[in-house]
């Protein structure tokens, strides 16, 4: 009797619940971060607008990237690629969608992103948009990145390399490192679903 | 004498090749390969693991390739907030009994204005290149996934 007071002091009652909540329940669902995310416009690699409202009832995997980046981001479309490719053995394919979002769009046009993408074979949705378009839905992510100087071979970018799990209505629910590992990411999809 | 300098010359050329194959061996490539891109890329990435079974230290400066215009070594730095940087590693030093490993997310061949991406499947012929030491080269299959 004396712990639960001490317990609930610390964590508060909704910690304390939850914390006993814990020990019987199944882990609980993936909460709702509520600072990050929201809709956007952009402009898709078959050249159609895109807004992310349009894929409400599908599970979205997202990230950001650029074409010339040799070691991160092709790294991180194979594994996204992976997981797809995983959910769609499983029959779970229909209502996931992958997207990536460039942050070069100067390079990464509608027709360079139409000879990239389908590559992985993932229906993975290349998108790309004018440079304050893109700033802006970086911002809403909270996505940071930087361009290089042009040094004679080209340019390139420092950047925060999250993939994002949305839910079906659109809302983040869970930020992985890039080398995230593929069950969870599988498993955490599935749970959205 | 004529037999002496003849046996001399040969004594000279079978330890010449000897050391040859020395120096060849103790620098050991291995678990090369280059990440399959779309064909439309410019850029590729190359993985290897360099040790150095030698009693010298060396240094490692850069690569080259007949695929690509240019080849450099490159880290991918992470910062605590979850950035990534590329940074072009000028050279690294592998004292005896160092091994540098290049692998995805981290130390990293960048190979640069690339004419013809190659398949998985393929393979192509990478050369690392040594401050005052010959090129160590050896065959980078292509691959889709980490081995």
């Amino acid at each position: 009797m004396t712990l639960l007071p001490a317990l609930a002091g610390r964590l508060g009652l909704p910690g304390l619940l939850l914390a006993l909540a814990a020990c019987a329940e199944p882990p609980p669902e993936l909460p709702v971060n509520t600072r990050l995310g929201g809709d956007f416009t952009l402009t898709d690699h078959r050249g159609e607008p895109f807004q992310l409202a349009d894929q409400r009832g599908r599970v979205v995997l997202m990230f950001f990237g650029y074409t010339h980046c040799p070691d991160i981001c092709p790294a991180t479309l194979a594994r996204v690629s992976q997981v797809y490719r995983n959910l769609k053995e499983a029959g779970d394919a229909e209502r996931v969608q992958p997207l990536f979002i460039t942050f070069d769009p100067r390079r990464d046009t509608p027709e360079h992103l139409s000879e990239y993408v389908p590559w992985f074979k993932a229906n993975v949705i290349g998108l790309t948009g004018d440079e304050e378009q893109i700033r802006a839905v970086a911002e809403q992510y909270g996505v940071v990145y930087l361009q290089s100087a042009d040094d004679g071979s080209g340019y390139d970018f420092t950047h925060s390399d999250y993939v994002y799990l949305l839910d079906q209505q659109g809302r983040v629910r869970k930020l992985y490192p890039s080398d995230f590992d593929i069950d969870e990411v599988i498993h955490d999809v599935q749970s959205l679903l | 004498m004529m037999y002496k300098a003849f046996f001399n010359a040969l004594t000279g050329a079978a330890l010449l090749a000897l050391a040859g194959a020395a120096a060849a061996d103790d620098l050991v490539l291995e678990d090369a390969w280059l990440r399959a891109v779309p064909p439309v890329s410019p850029t590729m990435a190359g993985y290897f693991t360099l040790r150095n079974d030698g009693d010298q230290a060396v240094e490692l400066i850069g690569a080259k390739t007949d695929i690509a215009g240019m080849a450099m070594l490159h880290d991918t730095e992470t910062t605590d907030d979850g950035q990534a940087r590329m940074v072009h590693l000028s050279g690294i030093t592998l004292e005896p009994g160092d091994e540098a490993t290049f692998a995805p997310g981290g130390k990293h061949l960048m190979l640069m204005k690339v004419d013809t991406i190659p398949e998985a499947g393929e393979s192509v012929e990478i050369c690392l290149t040594f401050r005052d030491r010959e090129d160590l080269c050896g065959d980078f299959p292509v691959r889709r996934e980490a081995p």
